[in-house]
């Protein structure tokens, strides 16, 4: 009997299946009926089309997110001619490479490369293979991992792949995604609609208490990190619960499971439930009416058995946790607004040289103070903060305040429907009265493929994903902060508390 | 040349080579490893020059001579001890490639960034994760004895270290494998349960059509 006949028959019967190969053997070991699943295992065992020995199966995809440029892209793609098994699942959009100046219409040779040079065309071959792309004239256009979600490419229950390490993000809608299939990788799964893939472990971080005024989940996926470390996922799916998760919009499910890449871990996943699902209604690619309540059937049935057993459990309280604010060159690096830049000699075991050579690239002092450190550059915008509660939470800072003088701030909208919206609401005037640029959509500055950086030697505080070295241009310098403490600091000039702001206190 | 050609990637059967000591720096990120954005003062630079390039050139660039593989006894090592998590950030091939085209075949470390691991075994790079005491052990074995080499063994899974007590390591058996045939494509393996994805393709279209409704202009 085929593995997912037995796993039909199994849970018809009332029998729940975790993991049912023990070790390489191949060997079948049904668990306890009493064990239930997770959302993850649920999700995986239904796109299972064979095993392969041990933990590796071969799975069905439902969608693929293929990459604007470099190795694996749609240029290649095109070149090989290949025949594609499933060209609905695969989709694609040049966010990387675009411009995000509003001439970027008029001047097209400001989106550099020619990858997009030629999008335009490139995109009418690929909707002729069957495959949906987005160039910067489409109305839909925006940054992937927020274009999916916002037009409901990305459903709960899926299993999403993509080149993007940021394919992470997706699992804030209730499915299964990671990133990492390029090159080779990517052929394969436009030739046979499968991906080969070991199973992960499977960790859930139930998320306590309330946040308090200004802390967002930006701020509690750096808490996190900083607990866990920037390898704490590493092995592992995992799923974000409790009470603060659940009352999150999708907005910031999104920026959650978008960072959870940044402890190593492809897969961070919230399961659905009615904020899900009324986010989704009514968006482009969200199930047709026809299919809408045998959707919503299916997708109900996919959160985790509450008697189901994690490998690993974290609970994080985040009641007395303030606006984070990164001081290093990953997301572990992190302190909170009120605290100081930490000492090497206090770094744990084995750790000292690797503070050492983050302090000495970020240019702090251990012992300062974090908060009052000068900056030369603002940058609102990416795939982890750039959805329109976020722009309204930057606004809100903004409104009234001017931009500190010498400072370049920018704001980037994830998506033309977001951009939009934002317009609609005059939240753009807010930004360009105050002295922010309000620009095209794109990944821009968060990574620099499109010409634009932190320029050398400046210091930027950034709502992005990555503090890495050079990441914003060589020899910037990032400090990770959420989106409103990203906007704080612009009209301060300096690493500053909002909430003080807020309060009209001195900062 | 096309993007998407299987990378060409050699026999791994066993490697002798220099070990360079690098695992007291933890999380190298693809960003260090591989980075996007070029040094101004530095233009032309090979796929093997640009690995490293944040940490191994100064802005002016002239070299880091703090970096490992710019002091003598190490320029020509083709093994790296590693720290945790090396290889953490974005799922950039150039990540393992920039590397291999320096000279490293073999990464020792305590853990790797999950999607660097695959993009190494992908590309023929041996990545081995090992205790971080081993590691530690190596690492300072690699900075007594510079410019000695050592020998990895994957058809016996051991590193053999000269003065050291033969260390084995544990590695999955589908990349080991693939690793030993220099075959690391997986497309023959997937084209083999073409009919069982046809069949779980088909019966998915029934039950969740929703999936398949998004085609080019279905819903535009």
């Amino acid at each position: 009997m085929k593995r997912r006949d037995f796993l039909k028959a199994s849970v018809g019967a009332g029998v729940a299946v975790s993991t049912p190969f023990a070790g390489s053997s191949g060997v079948f070991v049904p668990l306890s009926p009493q064990e239930g699943r997770t959302l993850y295992d649920k999700i995986w065992d239904s796109h299972v089309v064979a095993n392969l020995g041990g933990d590796t199966d071969l799975l069905a995809i439902d969608r693929n997110i293929i990459m604007d440029g470099g190795p694996g892209s749609v240029m290649g793609l095109l070149e090989e001619r290949l025949t594609i098994a499933h060209p609905e699942l695969h989709w694609t959009v040049c966010d990387h490479y675009v411009s995000t100046s509003p001439n970027r219409y008029t001047n097209r040779s400001l989106n550099i490369g020619s990858t997009h040079e030629d999008f335009v065309t490139y995109a009418e071959e690929l909707r002729e293979m069957g495959i949906q792309a987005f160039g910067i004239d489409d109305p839909q256009f925006g940054i992937q991992h927020v274009v999916g979600p916002e037009t409901g490419l990305t459903q709960p229950g899926m299993l999403v792949v993509g080149g993007d390490s940021h394919t992470a993000t997706h699992g804030a809608m209730g499915c299964v995604s990671w990133g990492g299939s390029g090159g080779a990788g990517l052929r394969n799964v436009l030739r046979t609609g499968t991906v080969i893939r070991t199973r992960a472990k499977r960790m859930r971080i139930t998320i306590e208490g309330t946040l308090g005024p200004w802390v967002r989940a930006k701020d509690v996926s750096l808490y996190v990190i900083g607990q866990l470390g920037a390898a704490g996922g590493n092995g592992y799916a995992v799923e974000y619960a409790g009470p603060v998760v659940r009352a999150m919009s999708m907005d910031s499910r999104l920026t959650l499971c978008n960072l959870n890449i940044e402890m190593s871990s492809t897969t961070g996943m919230v399961a659905p439930d009615d904020t899900t699902y009324e986010y989704l209604a009514g968006r482009e690619f969200a199930p047709p009416g026809p299919y809408w309540d045998q959707a919503l059937r299916s997708w109900r049935s996919l959160p985790s058995d509450p008697d189901v057993v994690f490998d690993r459990e974290e609970t994080i309280d985040m009641s007395s946790v303030e606006p984070q604010v990164t001081w290093g060159v990953n997301s572990e690096h992190v302190v909170g607004i009120s605290e100081r830049v930490p000492d090497p000699d206090d770094a744990p075991a084995g750790y000292r040289e690797s503070v050492q050579a983050a302090l000495d690239y970020t240019g702090l002092t251990p012992g300062n103070p974090i908060a009052g450190t000068p900056i030369d550059e603002v940058f609102i915008g990416s795939c982890t903060e750039s959805r329109i509660d976020d722009l309204r939470a930057a606004a809100e800072v903004v409104a009234g305040r001017q931009v500190a003088p010498n400072v370049i701030a920018w704001v980037i909208a994830g998506a033309m429907p977001i951009k939009r919206q934002a317009e609609a609401e005059g939240l753009d005037r807010i930004f360009t009265e105050a002295g922010f640029e309000w620009r095209e959509p794109g990944c821009s500055k968060c990574i620099g493929m499109n010409g634009e950086h932190v320029a050398p030697g400046n210091r930027a505080v950034s709502n992005s994903n990555r503090n890495f070295i050079g990441r914003q241009g060589r020899d910037s310098i990032t400090h990770l902060a959420s989106t409103p403490m990203a906007a704080a600091a612009a009209i301060a000039g300096r690493i500053v508390d909002v909430r003080r702001l807020m309060q009209g206190e001195p900062v | 040349m096309t993007n998407l050609q299987t990378p060409q990637t050699q026999r791994f059967v066993r490697h002798i080579g220099i070990a360079a000591p690098f695992h007291l720096r933890h999380n190298v990120d693809t960003d260090v490893i591989a980075p996007l954005s070029p040094n101004p003062n530095m233009t032309g630079l090979s796929a093997g020059e640009r690995a490293f390039e944040p940490i191994r050139y100064l802005s002016n660039g002239s070299e880091n001579p703090d970096f490992v593989l710019n002091q003598e006894a190490y320029r020509n090592a083709s093994i790296l001890i590693a720290g945790n998590n090396f290889g953490t950030g974005s799922s950039r091939g150039s990540g393992v490639s920039y590397p291999m085209a320096f000279g490293i075949r073999v990464v020792i470390a305590p853990s790797f960034g999950p999607i660097f691991y695959l993009n190494a075994a992908q590309r023929g790079m041996l990545a081995i994760t090992l205790d971080g005491e081993v590691v530690a052990r190596l690492g300072d074995w690699a900075v007594s004895n510079p410019g000695v080499e050592m020998m990895v063994d994957l058809e016996r899974n051991v590193i053999e270290v000269p003065g050291l007590a033969t260390i084995s390591f544990s590695i999955d058996a589908r990349i080991r494998d693939k690793l030993l045939l220099g075959a690391t494509d997986e497309l023959d393996e997937m084209l083999q349960h073409s009919e069982g994805a046809r069949e779980l393709r088909n019966e998915d279209r029934n039950t969740r059509p929703w999936i398949y409704t998004n085609g080019t202009g279905a819903n535009r």
